[in-house]
């Protein structure tokens, strides 16, 4: 009687019609409007940033990648800043307004260099730095290293897509108050060779995956967050391993997480669960003296575990849906994000502030306890 | 050469699969206003993957699979959210000169169950899945398509109409 079940079901929408007569400008149109929320978002997270290194340089310190071993980590994370007032992301505050900040690249001896990150141009590619306009896919010669440049690559303007690589700013996510809880996909990370970390949302290891299926690569982002900058990339999917094998960082020493001398608020994001958002200091300040606490720093090498999977070739991924806690002002403007991994075999904890530790075990429960008493 | 209608083949694909591709996203919401919402954002994920899956890609099925996919997570963002009750509000009395609507009834009835357990039946008896292929497109393990997929059912029973009726008579004829 399965048929039956699925006649009725056939039945229910054989008389719907749908109300667009013409879906496919509708749908591009739902394609601007997506990225515009994005640029907008942004835009709002560059202002903090601009105001952040004004006013104290909060993250320069960190994202540098050469604190020498043994100095006090939290001293790397720099003078807090005073508060900020609330920024709405979806707010630009002129039509004419760039809206988002730069990444600070310099291209040496044929790499572009990022905070310690190091991205070798590949052979025959041009860079193109911070150009004063938009680029269209139309613009962008075949084979370019793009950095701050103001497109989302889409590759829809034009028929053939020239292979490309974006360098752009990163930031963490932005979490206005007052908004719904959403679902957590959880985070990937992959050590670099030297040491950076490389963080990829689902959405974005789904990308990296499909190299190995379609001929064309499209990635979207790649948080680097130590060098402060993302990647995103059209190549083909033969290129990728060459690729991404040649990312790699300056060595960073080995040290315990960097983190904000303190932080009003946090939200505890973890996979299939419902995030836990605390605004009350006491527990937000005691969850920040027990991530202090972790010692057992991850030496060079330790990372990924012997039973890491492989991503693709040349990337293995020493963490996956890991939970993530993210440490803001009360604007909802972050100050950090500590990617924790809570696995049996391999459980360790990165911050965007730099270092990286391994946990004891029941530490992600512990902090749940800390920030939620009773959501153990 | 750039068009108002986006990359080569785009537009025919659409054009040809909008109104399935809506159909689908009905059932999976139990709405015709959320389904076509359903079909449309998922062209747009589709849009931006365009030269991945054309033209030796399955456009289709990719848009099918973030769509079963967005109404999973929603249902993933929600259902604690949902309360059962122990009890149905009551219904209206059938009047027995309307003309019987079978589309209109099954929609209510697939409307009525929380979001997973619609898109896991649908998936099942309407795409004619097996369990262990809708674990690997949802990513979520078989146990829980099975307790969700019978979670439907039991609802759809306390809920009567023709889908329950059709399950009754599919488990008695087993």
């Amino acid at each position: 009687m399965t048929e039956r079940i699925r006649s009725l079901l056939d039945a229910a929408v054989a008389e719907t019609r749908p109300r667009a007569a013409a879906p496919v400008p509708e749908v591009l149109r739902r394609s601007r409007a997506a990225r515009r929320r994005r640029l907008a978002t942004a835009g709002a997270a560059g202002v903090v940033a601009v105001a952040l290194l004004a006013t104290g340089g909060l993250v320069a310190a960190a994202r540098t990648g050469t604190t020498p071993a043994g100095t006090d980590p939290s001293a790397a994370a720099g003078p807090i800043p005073p508060p900020l007032p609330s920024v709405r992301p979806t707010v630009l505050p002129s039509p004419g307004w760039r809206p988002w900040p730069k990444v600070a690249a310099t291209v040496v001896d044929g790499t572009v260099r990022v905070h310690g990150l190091i991205l070798p141009v590949p052979d025959g590619w041009q860079v193109h730095n911070d150009p004063p306009q938009p680029l269209t896919d139309c613009q962008i010669s075949q084979g370019s290293v793009l950095i701050n440049v103001d497109h989302a690559p889409s590759g829809m303007e034009c028929p053939q897509v020239p292979a490309q690589i974006h360098v752009n700013r990163w930031q963490p996510s932005v979490y206005p108050p007052g908004l719904p809880a959403k679902f957590h996909e959880g985070i990937s990370e992959v050590v670099l060779p030297g040491g950076y970390p490389a963080w990829l949302t689902d959405n974005e290891v789904n990308n990296v995956r499909a190299s190995q299926r379609y001929e064309w690569s499209a990635v979207s982002q790649v948080q680097l967050p130590w060098a402060g900058a993302a990647l995103a990339w059209e190549m083909s999917s033969g290129s990728v391993p060459g690729f991404i094998s040649s990312i790699t960082s300056e060595p960073v020493p080995a040290r315990r997480l960097g983190l904000p001398d303190n932080a009003p608020t946090a939200r505890l994001t973890i996979r299939d669960q419902e995030q836990i958002d605390s605004t009350d200091a006491s527990s937000v300040s005691r969850v920040l003296d027990r991530l202090r606490e972790l010692d057992q720093v991850v030496q060079d090498g330790e990372l990924p575990c012997a039973s890491a999977p492989e991503l693709v070739p040349g990337w293995r991924l020493a963490g996956k849906d890991m939970a993530s806690l993210t440490l803001s002002y009360p604007s909802g403007m972050p100050q950090a994000v500590v990617a924790i991994s809570s696995t049996d075999d391999c459980a360790f904890a990165t911050s965007s502030l730099g270092g990286r530790v391994w946990l004891p075990p029941g530490f992600l429960a512990e902090l749940r306890g800390l920030l939620a008493p009773g959501a153990r | 050469m750039t068009t108002p209608t986006g990359p080569a083949g785009f537009a025919d694909f659409v054009n040809a699969r909008y109104a399935a591709l809506v159909r689908h996203g009905t059932l999976l919401t139990g709405d015709r206003g959320h389904g076509e919402d359903l079909a449309q954002e998922a062209l747009v994920k589709t849009y931006r993957a365009w030269y991945r899956l054309h033209p030796d890609g399955d456009g289709e099925a990719y848009t099918r699979q973030v769509m079963v996919r967005a109404a999973w997570r929603a249902g993933r963002r929600l259902w604690r959210r949902e309360i059962p009750t122990g009890q149905l509000p009551e219904r209206r009395e059938a009047d027995p000169y309307e003309p019987r609507d079978t589309a209109r009834l099954v929609l209510d009835a697939l409307r009525a169950l929380p979001s997973q357990q619609r898109v896991v039946l649908v998936m099942r008896y309407w795409a004619g899945l097996s369990e262990q292929e809708i674990a690997a497109q949802l990513g979520c393990s078989t146990g829980t398509v099975k307790s969700r997929s019978s979670r439907a059912i039991s609802a759809l029973r306390r809920m009567d109409g023709p889908l329950a009726r059709a399950f009754d008579l599919s488990e008695t004829s087993a």
